[in-house]
């Protein structure tokens, strides 16, 4: 269904039943957001996409958060909404440092003077919850809240699938020399197959066992399988 | 008998099911005006030793003894009443040694009920003074508090001899969409703090296939105690409101949310539960209907912000107690993703006597936007600390000063850890969801905390936002991280190394954090800052200027003994756990360095010869 709203100004036609976020970023508008992530919904952690609408007044909600509505009226840019997210945003250079967040800060002219790099967005931990694994989650609460495995104790649970590494806005969470790590905290470590032919370290052995593959084979190798199989007709 | 063809109306399906009331009710009766002496032991009770007077009441006497709920008067505890040869109920306070007992007055036991109800005629006393003439009851006027310290908690009969389970009754013969019409009609809002108008909430969920009903037993704020009294004291009154509710949103299941601090609570809660099924007012076919309907308890960890809807619901479905994006609202998806309608104990406990008594009666009480009772924990400086019920309009002076009969108030602060303290000055103000807004506060769930001329507001200030960033769950960066650079900077306000900039920034903090936050918390847990600065705002200067005028910010005040004054008794000495006391021809001094300014000497010493500077 098209609906009609009102950006900063200007009317746009856009397709409803969207998140408000989407379709701001769609039609263009730099609206910052840590959290969001189209795969995994809607969080509501880092109130950095925070815009205005006007519901009986203008309101000031987080867009990852807010469906559209026909006739919507939006503010995106206002100086309320800046004082707001620049706000956030200093709170975030203050206590943490990453590329992001540097980049962040800098268009507001501030400076980083944080050390740790994860913000907590949460998108490694609800990732992980979308993969139907669940491996890590936050621990503890307010300031001391960090992203662990169950107990403090590398989980056996995480697959190694690393959806959660590719996720992460800040690099916070990694994966090094087979252990998942955050800060100094290992949440699961690994142990990896080789592969068959050449020996390349290629999945991880929970991966394998939940995987329907049968033989362990690094891409290359499968590669050159298929073409001598083309090639010579040779049979495995 | 209804007709069934309508489909909505409830059918007598079952006959064995059916309950006798009547037959309940004249067991109730029996027991509620028979000979008993009735002993207070809700944890208020057992906290002023009235498990002790208990024992020593059972092994003196072989009267029958009655262990009931908290009658409100929470300073005067241990409370024991007797109740005996055709006579109205006599209360003892202060009851530490049972001889030495001293009367506070006398009550009929029905005459705090809204609800009308059968009772004998009793004669009262002509020597002692009505407890309704008490101060502290006189403007009193109690809806939800109704059986709390009259009833034995877990006596269902009880608790139908005062009218109870007649609502239930009622409304399986109404259609659903009229309870929730009496209920909106009626005016009652939330109890839980936002106020939110509970009859439209139900309408929303029963639109959209109400599945689920919760009650709200988390209470975290710090001095409040209302649903745990509600909850020791009259359990089956929740009970019944939670059935009502379900049979109104057409839920099947219900989950009573409470903190594993509150022991007794969880266990009476569970015990009349328990009853309830036994009785037919839970389970299948309730009162031989068929209408079904059951409740369980879920026991929290007991952390603040899990009294915030979606982070109880989180917390019932196994999850982090940490706060879901709104909307949806759980009216909407609620928990597992049903419709789900969550309500205060107080406000669970308001539905019946709207029901019995009708909306009318509830929106009688009360000011044009709020209507009816609320229930508030006075506590603090005041002389009458207990628990208390008032209609909705009544000025917070009426509360502090003739009920709590407090003297030299200097501020209250309302609404819990998030809400704010209104000035001595503005007590006049009625107690009403939006006057109090208007102030800078909220209603919140009821605790009301009592300050007078000891208490430092930059202190007071301090306390309530260390509370919100202790009990913050952490997940948005704004309540996060603004409350910790707050407190930082209140800290540093009150050690005296703050300056006039740090109330800028405190105050554009407060800002972000009440404005951008996810959740209730972040949004009103820099209330207790901005009201301090709104009304007392010389203290943060005077702070500023290396001055804590009520000294109580110990790194801003001194001690010295004044030579003149000084008798050399020495009792400073004993009490200083500093050890920077000692004798220096025949009077004390203190030494500086090694004093770390508690202000144990300045209380214990006789003579005023302790000064504070
Ligand atoms: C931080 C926070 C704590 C809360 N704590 C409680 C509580 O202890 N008890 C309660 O009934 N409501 C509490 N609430 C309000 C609930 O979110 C919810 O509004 C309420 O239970 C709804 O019931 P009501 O409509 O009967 O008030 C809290 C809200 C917030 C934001
Ligand atoms: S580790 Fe990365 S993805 Fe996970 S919470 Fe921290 S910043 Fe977000
Ligand atoms: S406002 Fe505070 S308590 Fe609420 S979600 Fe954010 S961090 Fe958690
Ligand atoms: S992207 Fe909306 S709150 Fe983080």
């Amino acid at each position: 269904m098209k609906m009609k709203i009102e950006v900063d100004g200007n009317d746009y036609e856009v397709d409803g039943e969207k998140r408000l976020l989407d379709v701001l970023l769609e039609l263009g508008f730099e609206i910052p957001h840590l959290c969001y992530h189209k795969a995994i919904g809607s969080y509501g952690a880092c109130r950095l996409c925070l815009v205005e609408i006007e519901e009986n007044g203008w309101r000031i909600v987080a867009s990852c958060s807010t469906q559209v509505k026909d006739g919507m009226k939006i503010r995106t840019n206002s100086d309320r909404i800046q004082e707001l997210r620049r706000g956030v945003i200093e709170l975030l250079a203050n206590h943490t440092s990453s590329e992001i967040v540097e980049k962040l800060a800098s268009s507001y002219g501030l400076e980083v003077k944080g050390d740790k790099k994860c913000v907590l967005c949460g998108l490694c931990v609800n990732v992980c919850s979308v993969m139907g694994v669940s491996a890590i989650a936050f621990e503890s609460r307010g300031i001391d809240r960090k992203v662990n495995a169950p107990f403090g104790v590398p989980t056996d649970f995480c697959a190694g699938c690393l959806a959660c590494t590719n996720v992460c806005p800040t690099g916070a969470i990694r994966f090094e020399n087979g252990k998942l790590m955050v800060g100094p905290r290992v949440l699961s470590e690994h142990r990896f197959l080789r592969c068959e032919r050449c020996g390349k370290e290629v999945v991880t052995e929970r991966l394998y066992g939940m995987l329907s593959i049968k033989e362990v084979l690094c891409e290359d190798c499968k590669k050159r399988m298929q073409a001598e199989k083309f090639v010579l007709g040779k049979l495995y | 008998m209804p007709n069934r063809q309508d489909g909505q109306i409830r059918c007598w399906i079952r006959w064995d099911k059916m309950v006798d009331l009547d037959r309940l009710k004249e067991e109730g009766i029996d027991k509620l005006y028979s000979d008993r002496i009735a002993v207070g032991t809700s944890t208020c009770g057992i906290a002023a030793g009235a498990l002790e007077v208990l024992e020593e009441l059972k092994s003196k006497s072989d009267a029958n003894i009655a262990e009931v709920g908290c009658l409100g008067l929470c300073a005067a505890e241990p409370l024991v009443y007797v109740q005996e040869d055709g006579k109205a109920a006599l209360v003892y306070r202060d009851v530490k040694k049972i001889e030495e007992a001293e009367v506070l007055g006398w009550f009929y036991p029905w005459e705090f009920s809204p609800l009308k109800v059968e009772h004998p005629d009793l004669e009262g006393y002509k020597e002692y003074p009505r407890l309704v003439e008490h101060p502290f009851y006189r403007k009193q006027v109690k809806v939800v508090l109704r059986n709390c310290g009259i009833i034995e908690p877990l006596d269902i009969s009880q608790y139908v001899a005062m009218g109870g389970y007649r609502a239930l009754q009622k409304i399986l013969e109404m259609k659903p969409w009229d309870v929730i019409e009496e209920v909106k009609k009626s005016g009652l809002r939330g109890r839980g703090g936002a106020g939110f108008p509970t009859g439209l909430k139900w309408e929303i969920a029963r639109k959209n296939g109400g599945e689920y009903i919760i009650c709200n037993a988390d209470e975290g704020d710090p001095g409040a105690y209302m649903d745990r009294s509600v909850l020791e004291g009259d359990p089956f009154s929740v009970i019944e409101g939670m059935t009502i509710g379900a049979y109104a949103i057409g839920a099947k299941l219900g989950f009573v949310y409470i903190r594993n601090e509150y022991p007794l609570a969880v266990k009476r809660v569970e015990e009349a539960i328990e009853i309830a099924r036994k009785h037919g007012f839970l389970g299948n076919n309730i009162m031989g209907t068929d209408f079904s309907f059951d409740i369980h308890v879920a026991k929290g960890a007991g952390a603040f912000v899990c009294g915030e809807e979606t982070a109880l619901i989180a917390s019932i479905e196994g999850y982090i107690g940490e706060p879901r994006v709104r909307p949806p609202y759980p009216a909407e998806k609620g928990l597992w993703g049903k419709p789900t309608v969550i309500n205060n104990v107080e406000t669970w406990a308001n539905i019946s006597p709207i029901i019995l008594n009708g909306w009318e009666f509830f929106a009688s009480l009360g000011t044009e936007k709020s209507k009816g009772t609320k229930v508030f924990s006075l506590v603090g400086r005041v002389k009458n600390t207990g628990l208390i019920e008032v209609p909705m309009g009544i000025s917070l002076r009426e509360v502090v000063e003739e009920i709590g009969m407090a003297e030299n108030v200097k501020a209250v602060q309302t609404g819990g850890p998030t809400g704010g303290c209104i000035p001595r000055a503005l007590m006049d103000v009625a107690v009403d969801y939006e006057k109090l807004t208007e102030l800078g506060s909220i209603m919140g769930s009821g605790g009301l905390v009592v300050m007078d001329e000891s208490t430092c507001m930059v202190d007071v200030a301090k306390y309530f936002l260390e509370f919100s960033k202790i009990e913050s769950c952490g997940k948005c960066v704004p309540c996060r991280l603004g409350l910790t650079e707050m407190v930082d900077l209140i800290e540093k306000i009150t050690q005296g190394k703050g300056s006039l900039s740090d109330i800028e920034k405190l105050e554009k903090l407060a800002d972000i954090v009440a404005n951008a936050s996810l959740c209730g918390l972040g949004k009103t847990a820099p209330n207790p800052l901005l009201t301090t600065l709104r009304y007392f705002r010389q203290e943060y200067e005077e702070h500023i200027e290396g001055r804590c005028p009520a000294g109580v910010c110990r790194a801003l005040v001194r001690y010295r003994i004044i030579e003149d004054k000084c008798t050399g008794c020495g009792l400073c000495k004993l009490n200083c756990p500093a050890e920077a006391i000692d004798e220096v021809d025949e009077v004390y001094k203190i030494d500086p360095e090694k004093c770390i300014s508690c202000g144990s000497c300045f209380s214990v010493c006789k003579f005023e010869a302790v000064e504070r500077w």
